[in-house]
């Protein structure tokens, strides 16, 4: 292993170490505020949302609302599924196949 | 490993539950190793930083900047400081149930928090409420898969066709979904859900790496807090 690269690994383990303990190591000091508790509560629908629309709306970084794009038409049938039959197996199982398929079919 | 957990069945129901990510997750690592190599990187190196690093786009982030030549230290910091940016967020949002626990345990959730065990964790909490057993497992598996496929990856390269082209790395989206719907169970939510998209499309678009999560989650927390307190007022 290279010295210089060895270094770089190290600096990047530091920086993704610090986004990972830095909240926990904070909070652990000065208690958890009523006011941020209400905060966080909406972070994981900001998450999900976030992850969800960046990836079936501009899966390439562009905005892309076409019909070629297969991402959305996978989404939007993986949505219908979630909504309908909340069911973890059957949303992602068949929604992923419905990617496939697309995929395959040459979308 | 019973040192690190109490109850079995929630160590491998965690393990169980993260099995869906992985397949999207392993097309993506394989595929992450195989850039690696391509950049440069041998396959120790890979190794040390698969599991030192333990963050897709980081890894990303660095090959990229290894190839192109500018992978000054200064600069690989910040951006795999603004990458995991949101990670801040993750470890926030779960300080009320890891708060308790032991350090030692309380340190390996920490390191391991990922977008994926995030999801499956909170979807448990949701279900039949926290347990740091079920998050262990799910980050165990994660972690293990993803080195693992960083090194299948190092080590296939020459033998492994475009995954990514297949749409594998939908069914990281299709877990999201399934856990994202079932949340928006009334009109506040929604809204909220709606709002947070709206920003992260924008934010995809317009800003660079992951910075597009931390505007959708301001958004939520945002509209959120507003909306919440409007509909107290109202009641």
């Amino acid at each position: 292993m290279r010295l210089e690269i060895a270094v770089l690994i190290i600096v990047m383990a530091i920086a993704a170490l610090f986004t990972r303990f830095a909240s926990v190591f904070l909070l652990r000091r000065t208690g958890m505020p009523d006011a941020l508790q209400r905060c966080l509560k909406w972070i994981p629908i900001g998450v999900f949302s976030a992850l969800v629309a960046s990836a079936i709306f501009s899966p390439k970084g562009v905005l892309n609302l076409s019909l070629y794009n297969p991402y959305l038409a996978a989404g939007v049938v993986t949505i219908f599924l979630a909504w309908r039959f909340r069911n973890f197996v059957v949303t992602v199982g068949i929604g992923t196949i419905t990617m496939l398929l697309l995929r395959a079919g040459g979308l | 490993m019973r040192v690190y957990y109490q109850s079995r069945t929630d160590f491998l129901a965690g393990c169980r539950d993260c099995l869906p990510l992985m397949v999207g997750g392993v097309p993506f690592g394989i595929m992450c190793g195989v850039m690696a190599v391509a950049a440069g990187f041998t396959p120790a190196e890979v190794f040390f930083m698969s599991m030192l690093v333990f963050s897709g786009t980081s890894q990303y982030v660095a090959i990229m900047m290894f190839q192109s030549g500018n992978a000054l230290l200064g600069s690989l910091f910040l951006n795999v400081l603004l990458v995991n940016l949101h990670n801040l967020l993750l470890t926030a949002s779960l300080f009320p149930y890891i708060d308790k626990l032991p350090e030692r345990i309380r340190n390996l959730l920490c390191f391991g928090i990922s977008d994926g065990t995030y999801a499956i964790t909170m979807n448990r909490i949701r279900q039949s409420g926290y347990s740091a057993d079920y998050q262990l497992g799910a980050s165990a598996v994660q972690y293990v898969f993803w080195t693992a496929s960083n090194m299948a990856g190092v080590f296939l390269i020459n033998h492994v066709p475009n995954l990514l082209s297949w749409g594998l790395d939908f069914a990281l989206t299709a877990v999201f979904i399934a856990i994202l719907v079932p949340q928006l169970r009334d009109r506040v939510t929604l809204c909220v859900g709606l709002a947070a998209a709206a920003a992260a499309v924008f934010g995809a678009c317009y800003l660079s790496g992951k910075w597009y999560i931390l505007l959708a989650c301001t958004t939520a927390v945002a509209s959120g807090v507003f909306l919440e307190g409007r509909m107290k007022d109202e009641t």
